[in-house]
């Protein structure tokens, strides 16, 4: 009884008010800037992760083109059925002509940009930015060169 | 009551910034299933095209040689219309293969892609040795031309097929007794290979010793016989690989191929020239004119002895060999291919067993040189000539008397008829020579008749 007079009397209910409330505040705190933290590092991730699988797949478009056209064609085209937005962000396709071809794909806030080289002996002509979506490689047999453009 | 109430809305908002939190993890989650299961698929477009692609060529080329070897008896005529008649059952083939996959295929064959040329077999059933049909041991086989499916059947079995081992061979620099196929540049001369075929000792191994003339390089194949085909289109000797086989591939074209020691050997061997038969039962045509001007030094035979027999055979019929026959040496077959994501049109051409770059020197189809009358010097002249490539074409032709008078028609086109060359009464023999040309690569042929009205003897 003599010890909880004297608890009664050190703590009173608005210390104790207080202190659970801030105690309580930062922990929320803590864990929400923690798991916001966590889900933008791994958004980023699978951003760079999932452009790069998209790159891969419009180079081996491209290498497969150029074998078709080494392989006697004359009308090759190749189309390539591509999601709009990656984790939920409209991303751009720069695809940079020359040798090796470099396939840029890119993205606004976050700024995540990821480049996918290929080596073709068909040329690939100048730059060319498309939008992210489908994709279609179409060999122009007047000019002898492979086109890339959305389908 | 308020102080709860407060505590409960913190706890709420808490709860429902953590259940954003995890609502943003399950979406970023479910994107990062999505590219995994992108990057795992299996994922390779052109790789039906390519699959349907070589079945069509294969089966092309397995065409051409059936026709080849079936209709050679009937002429270019009936060996064009049965291979183009062979062509939708290949289309059925691979066409149904395509179909099980959910693709469309569809092969035609290409008009006027047939290119002529001529088979040259020996396979006479049991083996022989590799004698020109004169019976010569060394003798050219091929001259100023370029071969495809070039293969040799040699038999360790036979008592013909000569039994040395590696190091005699070389030490006499191909020239001890093995049998030996010899490729000669026609150009600046400067590429020229010999490949002797032997026996390894008494093994039953039959052994390719290979060697650069021009460098003194040697290689040396072997594999277990006794029946052995050495490949020279792919390289092979038997069942193992055989590089240096492949200097085929480089060497420059065309060439002339001579056997040597061709009765210490015994086998078949089979090849396609590019050039030109005048029909199936007959061996008259520039082609055969070089060969037999290569060994006698005169189209219609040995000029000094009289008249001889070519050194091929013409019917395919009859049982003599070696022989010469029409035969295709190239065609050109169309794809179309569609599929859910690809779409392809190619052309390609079907040259089974070449080696190297494609004939680009122009073929004299026909050359006929006509003496109607005897003891007036005047003759016809029919030619015609093609370029494989398609390059305009240039013709001269001379005509020289035995005291080296010559009239000549320059610069003539691609084809001629009834072309008169007057010469002095008399002086024959006359020596008529064609050489066409397409700026880069020549080729020519060379007649010698007399002015008696016809076209027997030598001179003809």
């Amino acid at each position: 009884m003599i010890f909880e007079r004297v608890d009664d009397r050190g703590v009173s209910t608005v210390v104790g008010f207080v202190l659970t409330l801030g105690i309580t505040s930062l922990l929320v705190i803590g864990l929400l800037v923690g798991t916001s933290g966590f889900v933008d590092g791994q958004r980023q991730g699978t951003i760079r992760d999932e452009m790069e699988v998209l790159g891969q797949q419009i180079a081996a478009d491209i290498a497969a083109a150029d074998r078709l056209v080494r392989a006697g064609g004359d009308t090759v085209t190749i189309e390539r059925p591509l999601p709009n937005d990656v984790t939920g962000l409209s991303y751009r396709i720069t695809i940079d002509g020359g040798q090796p071809v470099n396939i840029i794909l890119a993205t606004s806030n976050p700024d995540i940009s990821v480049e996918v080289t290929v080596r073709t002996v068909t040329d690939v002509p100048g730059t060319t930015t498309l939008n992210g979506g489908d994709v279609e490689v179409v060999y122009d047999e007047s000019d002898d060169e492979l086109v890339v453009r959305n389908g | 009551m308020a102080t709860v109430r407060e505590r409960g809305q913190l706890v709420l908002i808490a709860g429902l910034a953590l259940a954003i939190s995890l609502v943003a993890i399950a979406l970023v989650l479910n994107s990062a299933i999505y590219t995994h299961n992108l990057a795992s698929r299996y994922d390779s477009p052109g790789d039906g095209v390519v699959r349907s692609n070589h079945d069509v060529r294969e089966s092309a080329g397995a065409n051409v040689r059936y026709v080849n070897e079936e209709f050679a008896a009937d002429g270019y005529d009936d060996i064009r219309s049965n291979y183009t008649d062979g062509i939708p059952d290949i289309e059925a083939a691979v066409a149904e293969d395509a179909a099980i996959h959910g693709r469309l295929l569809r092969v035609s064959h290409v008009d006027g892609s047939n290119v002529e040329g001529v088979r040259i077999v020996d396979d006479e059933p049991g083996g022989s040795n590799f004698t020109s049909r004169t019976n010569e041991s060394n003798w050219t086989v091929v001259k100023d031309a370029q071969v495809r499916g070039f293969v040799i059947r040699a038999d360790a079995d036979a008592s013909e097929t000569r039994s040395l081992t590696e190091g005699t061979v070389l030490s006499g620099a191909l020239g001890s007794d093995a049998f030996t196929v010899g490729f000669d540049d026609t150009g600046d001369g400067s590429d020229n290979w010999r490949v002797a075929i032997y026996e390894n000792g008494s093994s039953g191994e039959i052994n390719a010793t290979v060697k650069n003339i021009d460098s003194g390089d040697t290689w040396t194949c072997n594999t277990d016989g006794p029946e052995v085909d050495v490949d020279f289109s792919r390289g092979r000797i038997g069942s193992e690989s055989c590089a240096p086989l492949l200097f085929v591939e480089e060497l420059s074209k065309p060439y002339d191929i001579s056997f040597n020691n061709s009765d210490q050997i015994s086998g078949s061997y089979r090849m396609v020239a590019d050039g030109v038969v005048d029909g199936p039962d007959v061996t008259t045509g520039a082609f055969t004119d070089r060969v037999d001007a290569a060994n006698y030094g005169a189209h219609c035979g040995n000029v000094s002895e009289g008249p001889k027999q070519t050194f091929y055979n013409a019917s395919a019929n009859a049982s003599e060999y070696p022989r010469v026959t029409p035969a295709l040496y190239e065609v050109a077959v169309d794809t179309t291919y569609d599929s859910d994501s690809v779409t392809y049109e190619g052309r390609h051409r079907i040259a089974p067993g070449e080696t190297g770059e494609s004939p680009q020197t122009p073929v004299i189809r026909l050359f006929d040189v006509t003496d109607s009358s005897a003891g007036d010097g005047n003759f016809t002249v029919d030619w015609n000539v093609t370029d494989p490539n398609g390059d305009s074409l240039t013709v001269d032709i001379i005509a020289e008397d035995d005291t080296g008078s010559s009239t000549s028609v320059n610069a003539a086109g691609a084809t001629g008829t009834d072309e008169l060359f007057e010469l002095n009464p008399g002086d024959g023999p006359y020596t008529f020579n064609i050489t066409a040309t397409d700026g880069t690569n020549s080729r020519e042929a060379v007649q010698i008749h007399d002015d008696d009205g016809d076209k027997d003897g030598c001179p003809a």
